[in-house]
């Protein structure tokens, strides 16, 4: 039963973040969130590849199939306990994966807080991942999963991406966004990934364009790419 | 931050801009004179304030450029600078709106229109027999267009009483953002500026967006009222999909 029966319930609009625009409601968000970014060795001057890992399936993948003997080198952290990202080694590049419990509204800041990294980066990636019906579009999709892709000048300039293009009027949030924002106004060489999957799990088929993006991307085969674990679907379907 | 693609000299120009309010109203209004004229982008901005946004070109489906929360967009021809937002705001815009004060101050942009809304509900019983738009300009506006207005018949923007008890009454425009701060800060500057708003309520407010381009083009005289196009605006290919994709075949 409605708790506000006989008392005038303002409408709210989803033009705001919060319920309303009034002053007090931007007060809940501190403006200064604390982000640092601590390393356990030094600091590198330049990175030569830059990937960052954002959204719980990409994430689960990424430590099982590729991170699973990488060293963290790095962390991002805020006032909480936990880190809000870890950052790993492979070879000479950089995967860096955010903590899938990160929130949105704080993705603007951790964007500004990663600005002096970004600028020593050469080749900058990011992978997310989201559901294919939230794909708007009148391609006929017949597989289990998509990648589409938005890049910056930088990259469009080198490369032709014209096909896999993700299509108007879908758009990407959060710090994927955030640094290929920040990556473009800056002229940095950025492109973010996106893997449409027709369900919340990974399986050997959906699971396909990433296997084969993460081989391109760190120049080698995945080493232990098995469908088994957390973030692959591995449940009967004889009972529930 | 700020970033612009060439340095171009804004002197004598109108910025257009809208506040993220009820309805996305005043976004939906830029996206429509960007699209209707053709704007081309010149710039970016950055700020924490909003939740990063990426997508393709909304605005033409064969260009490989990106949108973001906040670009910047200019017509040479009709001196005209845009900034369009594409994202809700999730912090106090402090320093948003300080960087576009200082913009304005240093490109020497003559006049500032910004495009808001407000809840329909706000509307007292007097104004339901007028029509459901409103305009707040600054002092330094007053001094040159004050006759423009009144030969519009364009009713300002009424003050509403604090409480039911004093007569104390004060400006506001409940559900339209940022509208009315950055007002103050451009009549503390002395800054030309207008802040054009339209009472409505959630929903597909794509006729609310039409009408207030309208009403704002009678002032701003943006779009040629004598060709066709008036009415006829071109809508961005990023309003496609609004209501989802289109029903899957199965189910027939």
């Amino acid at each position: 039963m409605v708790s506000y029966f006989g008392e005038v319930v303002h409408p709210s609009s989803r033009a705001f973040w919060n319920d309303d625009d009034d002053d007090e409601a931007f007060h809940c968000h501190e403006d200064n969130l604390g982000f640092s970014i601590n390393w356990t060795n030094e600091e590198p001057v330049t990175i030569k590849k830059f990937i960052l890992i954002e959204g719980q399936i990409v994430a689960e993948f990424t430590l099982s199939c590729v991170l699973k003997d990488a060293d963290i080198v790095g962390t991002i952290d805020n006032k909480s306990e936990k880190p809000i990202a870890k950052i790993y080694k492979i070879d000479d590049v950089y995967i860096c994966v955010i903590d899938s419990n990160s929130e949105l509204t704080e993705a603007g800041e951790l964007t500004k807080t990663l600005s002096h990294l970004l600028s020593k980066i050469e080749k900058l990636y990011a992978i997310t991942a989201d559901h294919l019906s939230n794909l708007k579009s009148t391609e006929e999709i017949d597989s289990e999963s998509t990648l589409k892709l938005l890049c910056s000048s930088k990259a469009a300039k080198e490369n032709n991406f014209k096909d896999c293009i993700l299509n108007q009027p879908n758009i990407v949030t959060g710090l994927s966004a955030g640094v290929l924002t920040y990556a473009d106004i800056q002229d940095i060489f950025c492109i973010i990934y996106i893997l449409y999957t027709d369900t919340f799990d990974l399986d050997s088929k959906n699971a396909s364009p990433l296997t084969k993006l993460f081989s391109t991307l760190l120049e080698k085969p995945i080493p232990q790419f098995k469908t088994s674990g957390p973030c692959f679907f591995n449940k009967g379907n004889l009972y529930m | 931050m700020i970033k612009l693609l060439e340095e171009v000299d804004l002197s004598g120009y109108t910025l257009i801009l809208p506040s993220v309010s009820v309805g996305n109203v005043g976004q939906l209004s830029v996206d429509l004179v960007i699209a209707t004229l053709g704007l081309k982008r010149i710039g970016r901005l950055f700020d924490p304030a909003f939740i990063p946004l990426v997508g393709a070109d909304p605005y033409d489906e064969n260009s490989e450029d990106i949108c973001t929360a906040v670009d910047i967009y200019v017509c040479r021809e009709k001196k005209l600078i845009a900034i369009q937002i594409r994202s809700p705001l999730v912090k106090r815009p402090i320093n948003f709106l300080k960087t576009v004060s200082d913009f304005i101050s240093e490109k020497n942009i003559s006049k500032v229109i910004i495009l808001t809304s407000s809840f329909g509900h706000e509307k007292r019983d007097i104004q339901l027999r007028t029509a459901p738009l409103r305009y707040l300009a600054t002092n330094t506006l007053l001094e040159q267009d004050a006759k423009t207005f009144e030969d519009l018949s364009w009713i300002a923007l009424e003050p509403k009483p604090i409480d039911d008890f004093s007569n104390q009454t004060s400006l506001q425009i409940h559900g339209g953002g940022f509208a009315k701060i950055l007002f103050e800060i451009l009549q503390k500057n002395k800054v030309p500026c207008v802040v054009i708003m339209k009472y409505c309520s959630e929903g597909d407010n794509i006729p609310d967006a039409i009408e207030l381009t309208n009403y704002f083009n009678q002032y701003a005289k943006l779009i040629d009222t004598d060709s066709e196009l008036l009415g006829q605006f071109k809508y961005p290919c990023s309003w496609k999909f609004l209501f989802g994709n289109s029903p899957p075949k199965e189910i027939f």
